[in-house]
């Protein structure tokens, strides 16, 4: 069944956005079909999440805005509270700011409560969605307590309560495991298909759904463009047969040295005496100068082992010897925990007495990574691949000699996480020894000499990169752009 | 989280029971009367936390105790049995016991409040303030989420700053040796203290920062779902007041009376000053006791019918 419609959900007509008198956007004149999954994909930082927030009138920032925006056929500021929640549903990035209620039934109810529908038929609607997505078993956990993946399904199965017709989505897979990743598009795909329903997804990863996708739009400079699907699902089919992802194409030989950097040995570590082990019994072994990727589902304990070996957490039991202590740097999930200051120049200056960079590495860094035009904002106000930048940046300038980096390429283009890499192997050409937490399998595969799976709360494989995604079945390098780029860069010549 | 036999009632019954207690543990100022209901509160504090817990809390509120009642006889010196004197004041047994009762009342009240927060979980709170004042359960909820939700962004800020290492944190005007051993810096000692003071002013005024980032992402996605749409928001949860609610209440309901009557009439009866009253073996003690172990008579209950 073909569900796509030749009518149109969201009419965009010559919108600009600006923020004072600096344009962000437009104009965009662009049309989504109703019934359609549409793919949008551009830079970072691009203005695409800003697009996607003024199709929702509570999330529009504030700015100047010209032009109009309708749906299905009504222009979005005439929309009352309640039929904007009963039409357009968004899901962001980050899902732990969207939950609002302490458990996962209360979260699920909470739109439905808003908007003051009966008891019996809340009951039913939250029964039938929660059904839909398996979150039967959890319904009456905390929601503080969830994995990545459960809340960003708890987060799309509450809108999805409230019956909306059209489904923003700001890469609504950012922080999921690979895994989680395809079971959360998948579910999309479905409500798509057997729902009819309207979804429009921002994305850098545009090749993991692109077999699900019925329209392809890239936005440059501002203005969106359609591009044919058909022909970019094909052009992604002819990338992924054109390379082989066992080919070599990492950046440093494989086990470089046998020097020992940081050893763990029948390590135990939980967050409370009340709670189980998160890491039980690991033993792990990092080389000095390798890249090292750790990879492993959401909750697996790849986070706790980095702040297990920078010293933030404690160890139960067991030893752990970590011979670059003195001289190391944590790149933390979050980017917040290390924005400190007013503005990005004045973040990428704090430690300069300490470290003795000069005003001219913060230049060069800054203009390598392209976030030299944002300095003098608020880092919060960065968009969310730029405030990854930054911090990147901010780690790199202090140049340690243990780099501990947790996802450092979510929400980044492929130029972007071209740079990111670049930086990292220039790094480890250096001496410095290199620990990558990611999901980002693309990434890892090329990045990093030596790959271990954690699992369990142990290190269940170690192993060079090429042996280690050469055996698996499901963790398995996407052949992206960045992965072709890197591995043969005559063949890209866009980025 | 203990399960409890009152899990198996609407929250009513239990926050009936557990101010019931309260009351009685304020009201019920007579020795055997806080005797007993001190025994049965450790009891049962006892069970719903297990012994170490419950015992660690004692080790602090046993000595309070001791305290209060040694302090009373030196604040207040009326009484007719002298047992020593003390320079030119006297001790009496009289205000050393009136001190022990009052010291048995306020342990007897922080450990029934203990075992209320075992029992009255944030859900049942919800349940029971869900339907009168729907907005005021709302933002307890979302206060019970953000509580820890800031503990943890405060900690991530400040241990990625400390241990960042590569950094020379050290070096760094603004910044104390936060944990960091120091090694051949020259400061001195009330530099540093500035320093770290300067630091912790800094983490506040960055953690408040990202709260208020945070609510106003937390305050967009719920205006997105649809809060503030309708004038009267409706409740998920279900109040099913059944029939075997309705008889505990009763049960509860026949106890508290006689136990009140009863408790009233020892009170009046019983007497500190000038001279303790005589304590005889009375009836009316055991609709009071009876109160006390209706959770324990719950228990078993429970415990029988689940081996049957």
């Amino acid at each position: 069944m073909e569900p796509v419609r030749n009518v149109p959900a969201i009419e965009v007509f010559g919108f600009t956005f600006a923020y004072g008198d600096r344009l962000i956007l437009g104009p965009v004149d662009w049309t989504v079909k109703e019934g359609s999954l549409t793919l949008l994909v551009g830079a970072t930082g691009c203005g695409k999440t800003t697009l996607l927030r003024n199709m929702k009138p509570e999330l529009a920032p504030t700015g100047v805005r010209e032009g109009s925006i309708r749906v299905f056929g009504r222009p979005i500021e005439e929309l009352s509270a309640s039929e904007s929640a009963q039409t357009i549903g968004y899901v962001s990035q980050s899902p732990d700011n969207q939950i609002v209620c302490d458990t996962v039934w209360h979260e699920m109810a909470f739109g439905l409560e808003n908007l003051a529908i009966p008891q019996d038929e809340m009951h039913r609607r939250v029964a039938e969605v929660a059904h839909f997505f398996g979150i039967e078993p959890w319904l009456d956990n905390a929601t503080n307590e969830l994995s990545g993946g459960q809340k960003q399904l708890l987060t799309l199965a509450s809108i999805l309560a409230l019956r909306p017709r059209i489904l923003l989505l700001d890469e609504p897979t950012g922080q999921l495991d690979p895994v989680a990743s395809k079971n959360f598009l998948h579910a999309l795909f479905r409500i798509n298909r057997e729902l009819g329903l309207t979804i429009l997804m921002v994305t850098h990863e545009p090749e993991t759904v692109v077999d699900y996708a019925t329209a392809f739009a890239v936005m440059k400079d501002g203005k969106v463009q359609d591009r044919d699907v058909e022909e970019y699902r094909r052009e992604v089919h002819e990338r992924a047969s054109s390379v082989d992802f066992r080919a070599e194409g990492v950046c440093a030989p494989a086990f470089s040295g046998e020097d020992v950097a940081v050893t763990f040995k029948d390590v135990y570590v939980r967050y409370k005496r009340e709670l189980p082990y998160v890491l039980r019994g690991l033993d792990f072994t990092l080389k000095k100068g390798s890249v090292h990727t750790l990879v492993g589902g959401n909750g697996s304990g790849k986070s706790t082992l980095l702040s297990t070996m920078s010293g933030i957490m404690k160890i139960d039991r067991g030893s752990l010897k970590n011979l670059l202590k003195d001289n190391q740097a944590l790149l933390p999930q979050d980017p917040k925990s290390l924005f400190v200051c007013d503005t990005a120049a004045e973040e990428l200056a704090e430690w300069q007495k300490g470290c003795g960079y000069t005003d001219e590495d913060i230049r060069d860094l800054a203009k390598n990574l392209h976030i030299d035009h944002v300095l003098g904002q608020h880092p919060y106000d960065l968009s969310g691949g730029q405030q990854q930048l930054l911090a990147f940046a901010k780690i790199m300038l202090t140049k340690p000699a243990l780099l501990m980096v947790d996802e450092p390429t979510k929400g980044l283009d492929v130029r972007s996480k071209y740079i990111v890499a670049d930086a990292i192997c220039r790094a480890a050409a250096h001496g410095t020894t290199v620990l990558l937490v990611t999901h980002d399998l693309a990434f890892a595969s090329r990045v990093a000499d030596t790959t271990s799976m954690i699992f369990d709360g142990q290190i269940v494989s170690t192993e060079p990169t090429s042996l280690f995604f050469a055996e698996n079945l499901f963790y398995r390098p996407v052949i992206d752009r960045f992965f072709v780029t890197w591995t043969r860069p005559e063949m890209e010549s866009g980025i | 989280m203990t399960r409890t036999a009152f899990d198996t009632y609407h929250p009513a019954i239990a926050a009936i029971y557990l101010v019931a207690a309260l009351v009685f543990t304020m009201a019920a100022f007579h020795p055997v009367f806080l005797a007993m209901n001190f025994i049965m509160a450790i009891a049962y504090n006892i069970f719903l936390r297990g012994w170490r817990p419950a015992l660690k809390t004692l080790t602090w509120q046993l000595p309070l105790l001791l305290i209060i009642t040694l302090l009373n006889p030196i604040f207040s010196q009326s009484g007719s049995t002298v047992l020593f004197m003390f320079g030119y004041s006297a001790f009496y047994l009289e205000s050393l016991v009136y001190g022990l009762c009052m010291g048995i009342m306020l342990v007897s009240i922080m450990q029934w409040f203990s075992n209320l927060s075992h029992i009255l979980t944030s859900d049942k709170m919800m349940q029971l303030t869900g339907r009168v004042m729907p907005t005021i359960g709302l933002m307890v909820t979302m206060i019970l989420r953000l509580v820890p939700q800031f503990m943890r962004c405060s900690k991530s800020i400040r241990s990625t700053q400390e241990f960042c290492t590569s950094a020379n944190l050290d070096n760094q005007v603004g910044f104390g040796a936060q944990g960091i051993p120091d090694s051949g810096t020259s400061k001195g000692f009330f530099a540093k203290r500035a320093d770290s003071v300067r630091t912790y002013l800094r983490d506040l005024t960055v953690l408040m920062g990202w709260g208020m980032e945070d609510s106003l992402d937390t305050s967009e996605a719920m205006r997105a779902r649809g809060w503030g749409a309708a004038p009267k928001r409706t409740t998920y949860q279900r109040s099913d007041f059944r029939a075997r609610d309705g008889v505990m209440a009763a049960i509860m309901g026949v106890l508290i009376v006689i136990s009140t009557v009863c408790a009233i009439a020892a009170c009046t009866q019983f007497t500190y000053y000038p001279e303790l009253s005589e304590l005889i073996v009375w009836w009316g003690y055991l609709p009071y006791l009876l109160f006390l172990i209706i959770p324990f008579i719950l228990e078993i209950k429970e415990r029988i019918v689940w081996s049957l």
